[in-house]
């Protein structure tokens, strides 16, 4: 594994998609391709990411902790911060941009797509996990409490680490 | 949101369009509202657009919610975590350029740090059964999660094409389910998927646009097409729903 390709995947990843989550089909791809990284490792860096302050986006940092520890870490953060510096034309080109039809078209589209491939990466992950009678309760019951908007992200994943402890423990 | 609301939207977001910054806050004061606020925002992003929220809006009233919503807005249309780009928006607004560097690295530096830690101290105990067992049991509910937030982030757009007609609606389930099957059945490089339903996206919407200049039905319409940009009243009600669904989701959101 060499530092440079390894910024390059996690720089290329961020900047090809939008929103914190967005990064995660391309890099599930690439990292798993060159087998620098686990499907234990994505499911370990989602579930850290959930929990630790910040953006959720900030997943990445933990996987880039995962797989290739301090100095991973480090280049996750310097890629993850660049792609957003862009809003800085975005915000100045906006009144141009945001009337051209083919510009709102092709921002949906590619929300669009990253939410259908997000699912089924998900998927992905529940499978490796090991895919039981207690993951599908638990992965509902924590999509219904966070329906409710009340139950604080910390507390639901805290609730499951419970019911993990209890099923599998 | 009422259209009423919109239009005062839009009418203020002209002047702060440019590079200049409405107010001058220093780098100092920047820094330290964001390391605060970095340091409490356990519990992922909606924490943390919260707080951001809290201590721009209400604790300081140097923006208005609705300029907050319309960033926000913009900042889903940029590569990479819309926090961050809502963060160097609005750093760069109140301190120019060194106030949006500020800015970040008072999110980051914080989190980044707790987050690097956390995931340290985890591999401590990974090996341990009882965190195995937990972390079977953490990883189903991040997934839940995972779902309801894709749910959230297509909502808004499939309503926003259900607006535009049947035909938009239709095109728009088709992107969102193909992508998801194309990757099952096909496993293509993602970057691919992404851009070519990005590109038939934005030929679907140009060719809406020009059938509706061609076609035009109302006043509304008419005046659209002679003064994209005019602003008037007809153009307001007619992008209005649209933006206004984006905004009541991100404030749903954020006032939870």
């Amino acid at each position: 594994m060499d530092a440079l390709t390894f910024f390059w995947l996690f720089l290329k990843a961020s900047l090809f998609s939008t929103g914190g989550m967005g990064n995660l089909p391309i890099l599930h791809e690439d990292l798993l391709g060159r087998g620098w990284a686990t499907e234990q490792n994505f499911a370990e860096a989602l579930a850290v990411g959930q929990i630790s302050p910040g953006p959720n986006g900030l997943w990445v940092i933990s996987l880039g902790y995962l797989t290739a520890g301090w100095l991973g870490s480090a280049l996750a953060c310097i890629a993850i911060t660049i792609p957003p510096m862009l809003i800085v034309f975005i915000d100045r080109l906006h009144r141009r941009v945001e009337d051209r039809e083919e510009v709102k078209g092709f921002a949906r589209g590619l929300a669009l797509a990253v939410t259908g491939v997000f699912v089924v990466v998900l998927w992905g992950l529940l499978e490796s996990n090991g895919l039981d009678a207690g993951a599908v309760l638990i992965a509902l019951g924590s999509i219904g409490l966070g329906l409710t908007g009340r139950a604080p992200v910390f507390v639901i994943l805290a609730l499951a680490a419970v019911c993990g402890v209890f099923l599998y423990g | 949101m009422p259209d009423p609301d919109l239009a005062a939207t839009r009418s203020h977001a002209a002047p702060m369009k440019g590079a200049r910054p409405d107010r001058r806050v220093s780098a100092w004061e920047l820094l330290q509202i964001w390391s605060v606020l970095s340091v409490q925002s356990f519990g992922g992003g909606s924490a943390t657009l919260f707080l951001i929220h809290r201590a721009f809006v209400h604790e300081r009233g140097w923006m208005s919610s609705e300029e907050l919503t319309e960033g926000l807005a913009k900042c889903q249309i940029v590569p990479g975590i819309n926090l961050v780009a809502l963060t160097i928006l609005i750093g760069s607004r109140l301190g120019g350029p060194i106030g949006a560097a500020v800015s970040v690295v008072g999110l980051l530096l914080p989190s980044v740090g707790i987050t690097v830690l956390m995931t340290a101290a985890f591999t401590e105990v990974r090996d341990l059964p009882q965190a195995q067992a937990a972390l079977r049991g953490v990883v189903p509910a991040a997934a839940g999660l995972g779902v309801l937030l894709s749910m959230q982030m297509a909502l808004p757009l499939l309503q926003a094409s259900r607006r535009e007609g049947r035909g938009s609606l239709v095109l728009s389930g088709a992107l969102l389910v193909g992508s998801g099957a194309v990757v099952l059945i096909l496993n293509p490089p993602v970057v691919l998927i992404l851009l070519a339903v990005g590109g038939i996206a934005a030929v679907a919407a140009r060719s809406r646009a020009q059938r509706g200049t061609e076609v035009p039905k109302t006043g509304a319409a008419l005046d659209d097409a002679a003064h994209p940009r005019s602003g008037s009243a007809e153009d307001e009600s007619h992008i209005g729903p649209t933006r206004s669904s984006g905004s009541d989701s991100q404030d749903d959101r954020w006032t939870r």
